[in-house]
């Protein structure tokens, strides 16, 4: 099989973040195109979920960073993406975390997977700040944010929502 | 996987890097995308851009930038795409304003078709083209290419079949 090649492989301890691969789509695509994607910009096509997934690639092959795919160590599941983002160059580095299956909810998964990333985009990347935007209903998201040492930046808008928090990240903040 | 790069009299492809973003970006943003279902803004175009890239490591194939062998300068992007819902792998085609007109886009074509058949061994390759999009029809047809009537991306796609048996 062709790979991306030169990724972090992050383990934590359930859990191993790895690169983006093919056999990743079918569980992706479920994901994408589901209702499970309300908080994150709603549901997509297939056409729009697959330039996604690719772009999951580009975006590392052109920018030296992006999303790993979370594994549940015990099943060997794909369980979700979670990387650091960049819409525009010298925009804000964007932080995400999406479980992609509703059985792996409700675990801690989430908050293990995006703190080891977290960890290493600041580590990696050299990274001063970074940003998370969470709609306003997402309250697991919220909760990740906050963990995660995020502050909500007062007054500012989200890109994605009509209506939600930016949170703001420090390097060496409590993770 | 990344792109190797080929090379032609006038011209190297190349893998794509993130400068070559900005003149994409500049497309889609103007009106010359309107047969690439523009004009978009930017994020989206990056999206497109990087899924498009993001298929060298998932397919082994995918877009090569161009440049002029010479100066160095960014001239545009050739390669095969395929992306959801195309039937087959495409030929497709984009270069800069200051680049049309040159046979630019023809000759990395050509060295584009070379390479899939030598390195995929395929019999041919179709592009799929808007029918109002007369510029690049005239170019798929001075290819070689031929009308056929396949399944494009879009079902009122122009295909035009080069056959790559004598290449390579």
């Amino acid at each position: 099989m062709i790979t991306l090649t030169g990724l972090p492989t992050l383990a934590t301890e359930r859990l191993t973040l790895r690169a983006p691969q093919a056999s990743d789509w079918p569980t992706f695509r479920d994901f994408a195109m589901s209702a499970r994607t309300a908080f994150v910009g709603g549901a997509k096509t297939q056409d729009k979920a697959a330039e996604k997934f690719a772009a999951f690639f580009g975006h590392w092959v052109m920018r030296g960073f992006g999303r790993l795919i979370a594994e549940d160590r015990a099943t060997g599941l794909a369980l979700g993406h979670f990387g650091p983002m960049q819409w525009l160059d010298g925009g804000p580095i964007e932080l995400t975390w999406s479980l992609w299956r509703p059985e792996a909810e409700g675990r801690g998964f989430a908050t293990e997977a995006a703190r080891a990333m977290t960890e290493w985009t600041f580590a990696a990347l050299g990274l001063t700040a970074a940003h998370a935007e969470v709609h306003r209903d997402n309250a697991a998201s919220h909760a990740i944010a906050q963990k995660l040492g995020g502050q909500v930046i007062a007054g500012q808008k989200p890109t994605w929502f009509e209506d939600g928090a930016v949170y703001h990240f420090a390097a060496g903040g409590a993770l | 996987m990344i792109a190797p790069s080929l090379h032609t009299q006038r011209l190297t492809l190349r893998m794509p890097v993130l400068a070559d973003f900005g003149p994409r970006a500049d497309f889609y943003a103007s009106d010359r995308s309107v047969w690439e279902d523009g004009p978009l803004d930017r994020r989206a175009a990056w999206r497109i851009f990087a899924s498009e890239v993001g298929q060298w490591p998932l397919m082994g194939f995918g877009p090569f930038s161009v440049d002029d062998a010479a100066s160095g300068a960014y001239l545009g992007e050739v390669g095969i795409y395929q992306p959801e819902g195309y039937p087959e792998p495409e030929l497709g085609w984009f270069t800069t304003p200051e680049a049309e007109g040159k046979g630019v886009a023809f000759e990395a074509a050509r060295a584009v078709m070379v390479w899939a058949r030598s390195s995929f061994g395929w019999d041919h390759l179709d592009n799929y083209i808007d029918p109002r999009n007369a510029r690049s029809i005239e170019l798929a047809l001075r290819l070689g290419g031929v009308q056929v009537a396949a399944p494009g991306a879009d079902p009122a796609d122009v295909v035009i079949r080069h056959d790559l048996r004598g290449l390579a």
